[in-house]
């Protein structure tokens, strides 16, 4: 009997899949991400200067801002130290339809010109530009 | 006869599995949150923003890094500011917009002189890209 007998349940050969490569690459990835990937939140503040600016600054249809190289804004014999407290009296001494030019004087840094320019922006006074007088190199 | 050396036939559970999954997790937050951008130099210190006007960043076309000495990057090479006209004016005529990530301490009459360099060259669009500041 036991000559003849077949043997239905073979055993299946068992495949074992070695994880270890799978875990090299995928830790790969992670660090690849890690390094490159960046979460900053980027904002566009849009500063195109306005190339006729440079002659017409003393003209009444503008209100120029000065930033000096210490940061301060001066506009009309009057100074500023804070980027919001300027605009809101920038806006109080500009006239229906006057714009408002930044100027920066020497040695200014670039950052108390964008922030005057998006204080100015974010009290709702649309024509401000960025004056290019004395930037051309 | 005793054997010296015994089979160990008891099964230990795999403990790798749940550490992959939390690997493929973490590369997946990677993945969809994170953007892959060149590197900006070292000690860049980008220009800050108190409010939340202005558009949220979309990818620029011509994104130019400019440091806090006032040299111009892209791509992380130096780039000489005669050399700019050409190149704004061939990304005014493919219509591509400008974008600067300038460091907060870069003189100011760099960063316009480089805004005026692509009005002239034709460009309609340039933004200086900030980050909120701190609180």
């Amino acid at each position: 009997m036991h000559g003849t007998a077949i043997n239905l349940h073979r055993r299946r050969s068992r495949v074992v899949l070695s994880l270890t490569p799978l875990i090299d690459v995928v830790f790969i990835l992670l660090v690849f991400f890690m390094l490159v990937s960046q979460f900053t939140q980027w904002r566009e503040i849009e500063m195109l200067p306005k190339a006729a600016l440079g002659e017409q600054t003393t003209d009444d249809a503008y209100l120029v801002v000065t930033v000096d190289k210490s940061g301060r804004f001066i506009a009309q014999d009057q100074q500023w130290s804070s980027a919001v407290g300027a605009s809101a009296a920038i806006k109080a001494l500009l006239s229906q339809d006057q714009a408002v030019s930044v100027r920066a004087l020497e040695g200014a840094k670039i950052q108390p010109v964008v922030s005057i320019v998006e204080a100015l922006q974010s009290a709702g006074i649309q024509n401000v530009h960025v004056d290019r007088h004395g930037a051309d190199r | 006869m005793i054997p010296l050396r015994q089979k160990h036939t008891r099964h230990v559970p795999d403990t790798t599995l749940p550490l992959i999954n939390i690997v493929l997790l973490l590369v997946l937050a990677f993945m969809i949150a994170g953007v892959i951008e060149t590197p900006l130099p070292a000690e860049f210190e980008p220009v800050q923003a108190n409010s939340e006007t202005g558009s949220s960043s979309e990818t620029a076309p011509l994104s130019l890094v400019i440091t806090q000495t006032g040299e111009v990057l892209i791509d992380s090479e130096q780039v000489k500011v005669s050399d700019l006209h050409e190149l704004f004016k061939m990304s005014s005529e493919q219509e591509m917009h400008l974008s600067i990530k300038a460091d907060s301490r870069a003189p100011a009459a760099d960063v316009i002189g480089v805004l005026a360099k692509a009005e002239d060259a034709g460009i309609k669009k340039a933004v200086v890209m900030t980050i909120g500041a701190d609180k």
